[in-house]
């Protein structure tokens, strides 16, 4: 508490009181015990880093702790005092501040109206804002972080990694003494989580305590004191970080050994399926060139906005390209619009599959049946029978569970959505499968469940192009591995080539040879 | 009404767990049937109060005060239904009905009537349902192609086609309609020597809706329509030529306007440039408050029905209880808020 703003290393935390104690919470939701007995607590000036895999629980106790959930049993106390928050407002009042992935800031309002929205300082009793004395504050809370941000730009105008800097400036002004971060640097270079870690240093030496969510497991020894992991609902450990490595973190995390996870299957490559040369589009790739074979699958790796997503668009028809000749069976192919690419038997999974990738007021049956409804029949009607049976079909092979094939896909897991997504593109037999981010939010199950289907796939000869941020996931189940760096292909690496160090170098723009200390280690 | 493309007949992977199954339709029919008891409710309160408002002569004014703005908000539905709305349909009533009055009395049009043809109504009705679907592809390709939304397009329409209408017809109602049509508005028709109950638009506004339901359920133009309302982009990503069925249901939707704008010009025996002026957001009205959700992907066609006659039903009992024509409209527009609040409030409770 009494350390100096300008302090150059990381303080200690204050060990000797505790600014949060959470006792033995549970959480159940219908058909999930979401957590059992869990145990956390927070010092002032102190980063308590929480792992887990997606479905572990953090969100559902980062989630009471900010009041969006009510817990089921268990205590919470917030400096001594036992707290009961039923709304996120009563935990901000109480100096609880999160920090969400999705920014919960007004992109054309300026910092200082961001910073003092609900909140706003008036002239006297007038109804008139004082836009001298908020500009001040603002740019006295952003100077107490170093922040060099005019507090008049509008928040639009920031990077994405400045916004986040705003985020901590506002917890910091309504005076929060302890700001949960949830995966602070998933959108963030290099450079920006320094800049982070920097303010978060300075958040320690004001005595604010902070829950750090990370699936980076680097970050663990870099900024954290303590780390707790969480499995299925349960508490693993608490540790202080310079007590375990980051291979016993991965194991208690997972909790299985990674063969299990990953059913890769060796598949004989056949023919050449898909080349593309010269693949260019508007700012976001250049001169991208590759191949992917029969029974094959392609990983695509590389950092958040370097172009990976923006690939599979591209050779889908979704967005335009400037520059480019692809090849499919050895005869060249124009796709200027997705439904080129499904005649031509392409599929995309995209990334995010509530946005993109179903209707989800609409049924299973609906939904699966959707790309080949000019298939089932040639004439404008549609054939309930059939649609009926195909989709029967998938829900029974892909072991979707459902109560009916009539049920909207709204109300099905992330699991089983995921399962009618791929239900629908299995339907149209496809020459080339694009997976966005197969696996991001769902369960384990399910996962290997998704796995095991992608490999029956290629065994069929089908091509496969995965993209993922799961480093884990790509080095398992990729063939070879294409990494890309600013729209560009930086490398691609054959199976025995395969390492963490060897795709983070080439994803961060260095060659394989300096990989080391900045690499990102993402979790499972 | 809700769903109607993702419902389907019983089906045998229902048997997956059919204990659930057996409860939703109670619910479903429940959920989908509210405005629907509200309309009987009324109707019933009506009837015993009033002993004009139960009579059949009476029945058949409401079914010929719904008929055309049902047929408009039909077509109102379609659009509402991919999250679009088209703001031009009651122009495009005055603009057709203009222009095939015109077309066969040769009266009013803009340009000298040496030049103006007098055309067989079998010409000039078709002639200006064609020009009326053909405005309606070309908005249709503006939404999708120039990716301006259907408000903006739709709310320069609304001006441009009743502007088309006031320079057809030389700002003058344009008359004595040939009386070989007469039929198309018969109180009381006869088909096939058999007397119908209803007047001639009711029945076909009740032919519209039926195709139009075997349209939404029966067809890939219904099916994409709820799936481009429930989630274009991944409609789009599906492989689906979504804009080429925006183009035909902005068509469709200005086809049912610009027929009944030429029903409407009989039965007025006046091709004007106000005819139809309220029928734009009471088509609107029609289907909000028949559950077709502005949002898009949730809806269908017989809950609008239900919306239309019962705004008919309001203003036929306004008539009977001699509330002064004043305020008809305040108490229209209370009905539809009402309505429409009573529905979130229910659903709201529910859950």
């Amino acid at each position: 508490m009494q350390a100096t703003l300008d302090a150059p290393s990381a303080p200690g935390p204050d060990s000797t009181r505790l600014l949060l104690e959470m006792r033995s919470i549970s959480k159940s939701f219908p058909g999930v015990k979401a957590l059992q007995n869990v145990d956390l607590d927070l010092h002032p000036g102190e980063v308590h880093v929480l792992l887990g895999e997606n479905g572990a629980g953090k969100s559902t106790l980062m989630k009471i702790l900010s009041g969006v959930y009510d817990r089921d049993d268990g205590t919470i106390l917030l400096n001594g005092q036992p707290v009961n928050f039923h709304n996120p407002k009563q935990a901000q009042e109480h100096g609880i501040a999160t920090i969400y992935q999705e920014f919960a800031l007004i992109p054309y309002l300026s910092v200082t109206e961001n910073i003092f929205l609900g909140d706003e300082i008036m002239l006297g009793p007038s109804p008139v804002l004082n836009w001298p004395a908020m500009h001040r504050h603002a740019r006295e809370t952003l100077r107490q972080l170093n922040l060099d941000i005019n507090p008049r730009t509008l928040v639009r105008d920031l990077g994405v990694a400045k916004q986040q800097l705003v985020e901590v400036a506002k917890a910091l002004h309504h005076e929060a003494d302890l700001i949960i971060m949830d995966e602070p640097t998933s959108a963030l270079s290099q450079n920006e989580i320094e800049d982070l870690f920097t303010v978060i240093r300075q958040l320690k030496a004001k005595g604010v305590g902070v829950i750090y969510i990370s699936h980076h497991l680097d970050e663990v020894h870099r900024i954290g004191d303590r780390v707790t992991v969480l499995r299925d609902g349960l508490r693993v450990a608490t540790l202080p970080v310079a007590e375990i490595t980051i291979d016993e973190l991965i194991r208690m995390m997972v909790g299985r050994s990674v063969d299990e996870q990953f059913p890769k299957v060796e598949i004989p490559r056949r023919e050449e399926v898909l080349r593309v040369e010269g693949l260019s589009s508007k700012g976001l790739l250049h001169d991208v060139s590759f191949n992917v074979y029969g029974g094959e699958i392609l990983g695509v790796a590389g950092l958040v906005g370097s172009g990976r997503t923006e690939l599979a668009r591209a050779i889908f028809g979704a967005d335009k390209i400037e520059a480019g000749q692809m090849h499919l069976d050895g005869r060249p192919v124009k796709i200027s619009a997705p439904h080129d690419a499904v005649d031509l038997g392409i599929g995309l999974l995209t990334e995010d599959r509530k946005e993109q990738g179903l209707v989800l007021g609409m049924s299973v049956r609906a939904n699966i049946v959707m790309p080949i409804l000019n298939r089932i029949t040639r004439t404008p009607l549609v054939n309930i029978r059939r649609e009926q049976k195909i989709a029967a079909e998938y829900v029974e092979r892909l072991n979707i569970r459902t109560p009916t094939l009539n049920q909207k896909t709204l109300y099905l897991s992330g699991g089983n959505q995921q399962k009618v997504v791929l239900s629908k593109w299995l339907a149209t037999n496809p020459r080339v499968l694009i997976f966005d981010e197969p696996t991001r939010g769902i369960d384990v199950g399910s996962k290997v469940e998704i796995y095991t289907f992608m490999t029956r796939l290629a065994e069929q000869g089908v091509a496969i192009i995965m993209i993922s941020s799961e480093l884990p996931e790509i080095i398992s189940m990729s063939d070879r591995v294409l990494v890309m760096f600013e729209g560009t292909v930086s490398g691609i690496l054959n199976r025995e080539e395969l390492s963490q160090e060897n795709i983070m170098a080439l994803a961060t723009g260095g060659d394989t040879t300096n990989g080391g200390h900045s690499n990102s280690i993402t979790a499972q | 009404m809700a769903d109607t493309a993702t419902q389907s007949p019983r089906n045998k992977a229902a048997d997956l767990e059919g204990s659930f199954l057996g409860r939703i339709p109670v619910w479903r029919l429940i959920d989908e049937a509210g405005v629907l008891l509200v309309l009987i409710a009324l109707m019933t309160i009506l009837a015993l109060d009033n002993d004009v408002f139960g009579t059949w002569f009476n029945m058949r004014l409401i079914a010929l005060d719904a008929a055309l703005v049902g047929i408009v908000a039909c077509g109102q539905t379609f659009v509402i239904l991919t999250a679009g709305i088209d703001l031009s349909l009651g122009s495009m009533v005055a603009f057709s009905g203009v222009l095939a009055a015109g077309l066969m009395t040769r009266r009013g049009l803009a340009f000298p009537e040496a030049m103006a043809p007098m055309l067989d109504p079998w010409i000039a009705i078709p002639i200006a349902l064609a020009f009326g679907t053909l405005y309606g592809m070309l908005q249709g390709l503006i939404i999708t192609k120039l990716k301006i939304t259907p408000f903006i397009v739709t709310l320069g329409s609304l001006s441009i086609l009743q502007g088309l209408a006031l320079v057809l017809s030389n700002a003058a109602p344009v008359q004595q309609l040939p009386r070989q049509l007469r039929w198309m508005i018969q109180i009381e028709p006869e088909i096939l020597g058999l007397k119908m109950p209803l007047p001639m638009p009711a029945i076909i506004m009740l032919l519209v809706y039926f195709t139009a339901w075997l349209v939404l359920r029966y067809t890939k133009l219904g099916r994409y329509a709820y799936a481009i309302g429930g989630n274009e982009t991944a409609t789009r990503l599906s492989g689906i030529k979504v804009d080429r069925y925006l183009i035909s249901i902005y068509s469709l939707s200005a086809f049912l306007a610009a027929m009944a704008g030429v029903i409407l010009s009989v039965r007025l025996d006046s091709g004007n440039y106000t005819n139809g002026e309220t029928y734009t957001l009471d088509g609107v009205a029609a289907a909000v408050i028949g559950g077709t959700s502005l949002m898009g992907g949730v809806g269908g066609v017989w809950g609008t029905l239900v919306g239309a006659l019962l705004m008919a039903v309001v203003r036929n009992a306004l008539v009977l209880y001699n509330v002064p024509a004043m305020w008809h409209r305040v108490v229209v527009g209370g009905i539809i808020v009402g309505a429409v609040a009573l529905d979130a409030i229910r659903k709201r409770l529910r859950s």
